[in-house]
């Protein structure tokens, strides 16, 4: 007689005698230690667990049968015993079908880059295209310049093995638990193999800390390689804009932007085109470098095509180089100076010891928008782009007891020849009615010059105890040296009279 | 070294591989395949199947669903998943690439 157990094996109850319970028992749980906690673990007893139900009830065909010691040898028998089972298996246990980015040559229109995509993330391809079309418009292009490079980049899926490995189970970084479970039964297995003295405590836990480590150090990777790409466009799109569309963003349509102001103004034409195409190099091709390796990162490519690097940096040198030998040659373009003074011009005024000062503007439209150097504006009128400059404008005491005016004016130029045929291109206008000296907003340069730092001095000669009568706002007018700058700008808001002193400055008369 | 052993070894390889040509012919239940293997002596154990159905599965290479019976608790039916296919193309390359070779040093 024994003494019998009522057991739940794979949801069927069974009425088992308490031997044949104890042998069961060790038998499922000498599996259970060896599958593991995992999720996987538990789906296999419990699969094996429903196929010794299964076996036990083919066997009992009434209800009132018991389950004996017997039956349970028969069904390990079947089964195999815990140490076949294990024998039997593979030793890398886990298949780990790394997810792998490939171009899909099945589905492609141009390089199957978007249907790889697609494989890899798990979606539509036409969900890609559409959004990829978006990109493109949103990112000025930079989209097409990304795809253009994946497709350079990426592996085509040729093989069957690679073809599996690029529409493959996911190694997915955002189901951060799956990834560590992965890891963690990975490194069991590695160490189990590999030491199989050591006790399972610490088995387990450097299983955990490096698995968790391991998953970490994927993520981190993913995001960095994120980043990396994220700075590479922004960067790129800046670029773009500031070297083409600076000046839309604040005068929409504007015709002026660096890109159209630079050439006229320093180079001729061919050097130009050559100076932008080497800033766009040597700007964008570091944040496109940028860009491959984020893409590298997230997506682990090989770099197979080495050629693509090295070409990529030979053209940043070129452009490097390029820049240096224009820019050193429009250095060059300056290092001579050269100045002329005309003779003074005596001025009668009708007013006696009296001068009015007024400034007359000698554009004849209004005037646009302009980019504004220094001392020089650059503005352009009927296509053309009119260099004109502020002149400088002094006062000094007269050795001729006459009011005068003298123009001196300087250029600069690669030799002192070419810098006096420069500065023989500034013209200037004043002219005197009764006793009003009207002079000129700005000296122009005539004859589609280049900038070549030209100035123009306007020097008055007050004789002494003389005035002369300045118009309001005077300061903002004309450039100045900083003493009578100062004076000026505080009695800027109405037309103020001045007077000349022995030490040859002005100050204010009352 | 006996023969059994080295058998039992290369048994181990390719085990995966009939379990999915199984599979390619129609879908089965667990205990199909081990009836199946049984008969052409591929399998001693049942147990070895367990393990590998399940790592098969979560590997995305097939795919399960309950079916209710009336000798017993619920079965898995498996079926082969598009993924699974493909996989079963690289085996069979492996295999005839492997038969091949051995095929080749023969004498």
């Amino acid at each position: 007689m024994k003494r019998t157990i009522d057991v739940n094996i794979g949801g069927l109850i069974f009425h088992i005698d308490d031997d044949a319970y104890e042998d069961l028992n060790n038998y499922l749980k000498s599996l259970k230690n060896h599958y593991g906690d995992s999720d996987e673990g538990k789906e296999i007893i419990n699969d094996i667990e429903s196929r010794v139900a299964e076996l036990l009830n083919e066997r009992k065909s009434g209800s009132q049968e018991v389950i004996s010691q017997n039956d349970i040898r028969q069904i390990i028998t079947i089964l195999g015993n815990p140490e076949e089972i294990f024998d039997e298996e593979k030793p890398k246990a886990t298949y780990k079908v790394a997810k792998k980015l490939y171009r899909d040559a099945d589905n492609r229109i141009f390089g199957g880059v978007a249907a790889g995509l697609a494989a890899y993330f798990g979606i539509p391809i036409a969900l890609v295209r559409i959004l990829y079309i978006i990109l493109a418009f949103a990112s000025l292009g930079i989209a097409i310049l990304i795809y253009l490079l994946l497709w350079i980049v990426t592996p085509k899926a040729i093989t069957a093995k690679q073809k599996l490995e690029m529409k493959g189970k996911p190694i997915n970084v955002s189901n951060i638990e799956e990834s560590i479970k992965q890891e963690y039964t990975e490194v069991k297995e590695n160490l189990r193999t590999k030491s199989p003295k050591l006790k399972r405590g610490i088995n387990n836990f450097w299983a955990k800390l490096s698995s968790f480590f391991l998953a970490i150090s994927k993520i981190i990777l993913v995001l960095i390689g994120s980043i990396l790409i994220f700075i590479g466009v922004i960067a790129l799109l800046s670029i773009i804009a500031s070297l083409f569309l600076s000046s839309w963003i604040i005068i929409p349509f504007n015709e002026l932007s660096i890109y159209n102001i630079i050439p006229e103004i320093f180079f001729n034409s061919t050097n130009s085109v050559l100076f932008f195409i080497c800033i766009f190099l040597v700007s964008g091709i570091p944040f496109i470098m940028l860009i491959f390796g984020g893409l590298k990162l997230i997506f682990k490519l090989k770099t197979n095509t080495p050629i693509i690097i090295i070409s990529l940096i030979c053209l940043w040198f070129f452009g490097i180089i390029n820049i240096a030998l224009l820019s050193t040659n429009q250095i060059k373009q300056y290092s001579f100076r050269s100045t002329d003074n005309s003779k003074p011009t005596a001025i009668e005024s009708t007013l006696n010891n009296k001068l009015h000062i007024k400034t007359k503007t000698n554009l004849t439209h209004k005037e646009i928008s302009t980019i504004n150097f220094d001392n020089i504006r650059f503005t352009k009128l009927n296509g053309e782009t009119i260099l004109l400059g502020k002149p400088i404008l002094n006062f000094e005491k007269s050795e001729s007891g006459k009011f005068e005016i003298l123009l001196k004016r300087e250029s600069r130029g690669k030799d002192l020849i070419s810098a006096n045929e420069n500065l023989r291109n500034i013209t200037y206008k004043w002219s005197l009615n009764d006793s009003i000296l009207y002079l000129d907003k700005y000296f122009e340069i005539k004859g589609k010059q280049h900038w070549k730092n030209q100035k123009l001095y306007i020097i008055i000669n007050v004789p002494e105890n003389n005035n002369i009568v300045l118009e309001k706002n005077i300061s903002q007018r004309f450039n100045f040296n900083s003493n009578d700058f100062y004076d000026f700008y505080l009695n800027n808001n109405e037309n103020k009279e001045w007077i000349m002193k022995e030490n040859g400055r002005l100050q204010i008369s009352e | 070294m006996n023969a059994e052993n080295t058998k039992a070894q290369m048994r181990k390889g390719v085990l995966e591989y009939c379990i999915l040509l199984i599979l390619s012919n129609k879908d089965a239940y667990a205990s199909e395949i081990i009836n199946r293997l049984k008969e052409s002596q591929m399998i001693v154990v049942e147990g070895t199947l367990y393990p590998l159905l399940t790592r098969l599965k979560n590997a995305g290479f097939l795919v399960y669903r309950w079916e209710e019976s009336t000798q017993g608790p619920p079965r898995k039916y498996y079926t082969l998943t598009e993924t699974g296919t493909v996989f079963l193309k690289e085996l069979e390359i492996s295999w005839q690439k492997l038969n091949n070779a051995v095929n080749s040093i023969k004498p």
